[in-house]
């Protein structure tokens, strides 16, 4: 390309904007952000119970766990004492 | 704000709102998605405007930052692409495809042409050129939606235009 060529493509180039008209927002514009806040305020309202099932889930594992655990410890005690009576290891003083 | 002075919000500021994201994103479909959050965003915050400005200038304000946001995050996601771009010939010599739906037939292909070569240029220069020849924006407004002194606006737009012919003259030697 001529040089003479090539700047006058760039001005036109640089100058293809100026009788630009602003776009226009589609027809359908406020609909869709309606349902769309619509859409992610129930998506965030089921979050929200997922994450109360969730925590209840956890609060039960964890209470199931404890009681468990107690259940265990007091059942080991009376097996011991059970074993202790039955080969009458039981001290009684010295 | 209640639903209905929500939609009347929208309604008077959708055009160019969406008009401005169009310019930054260069797809129609990404600037209606765009200046929906926009308005989400708007929505959720409204508490937060003072009243130091205009309504439309806070409400132009979000929609550059979401934009530039986007942009930014479509970039890195290119950086991460790059190997492949570089292995393929038709991605680096690509011609520029938007076409402005406010353009005139004989003018779309030189403007899809300069949108190309606006992305290339800084961000604030991007911003700046942009609010004024697709938005028609004063150096007033913008000065004010990018919280900058409307010297340096001029300053800006002057560098933008600099470096588009730079870019524009690469680019028309090249071909």
């Amino acid at each position: 390309m001529k040089k003479s060529d090539l700047d006058k493509e760039i001005d036109l180039t640089l100058s293809s904007l100026d009788d630009i008209q602003k776009a226009k927002a589609p027809d359908d514009f406020l609909t869709t952000l309606t349902s769309k806040m619509i859409f992610r305020n129930e998506q965030k309202t089921w979050m929200r119970r997922a994450k109360y099932a969730i925590a209840a889930m956890i609060m039960f594992a964890i209470v199931n766990t404890v009681l468990l655990i107690n259940s265990m410890s007091s059942d080991r005690e009376e097996m011991l004492d059970s074993v202790a009576t039955e080969w009458n290891l039981k001290a009684e003083g010295y | 704000m209640t639903e209905e002075d929500f939609h009347t919000l929208v309604l008077e500021n959708q055009d160019r709102i969406y008009n401005t994201c169009l310019g930054f994103m260069k797809n129609q479909e990404e600037a209606k998605d765009m200046s929906q959050e926009v308005f989400i965003h708007v929505y959720q915050n409204i508490e937060r405007f003072k009243g130091e400005s205009l309504l439309s200038t806070w409400i132009y304000r979000i929609a550059v930052n979401k934009c530039l946001e986007e942009i930014r995050k479509k970039g890195r996601q290119k950086r991460s692409a790059h190997l492949e771009d570089i292995a393929d010939p038709v991605i680096q010599n690509k011609t520029p495809d938007f076409f402005h739906p406010g353009l005139a037939l004989e003018n779309q292909q030189r403007a899809a042409i300069l949108f190309g070569a606006i992305e290339q240029l800084p961000e604030q220069q991007q911003v700046a050129f942009t609010l004024a020849k697709v938005e028609f924006l004063s150096y007033d407004e913008i000065s004010k939606v990018m919280n900058k002194s409307v010297s340096s606006v001029e300053s800006l737009i002057h560098r933008a235009k600099q470096n588009l012919q730079k870019i524009l003259k690469d680019y028309y030697e090249k071909i």
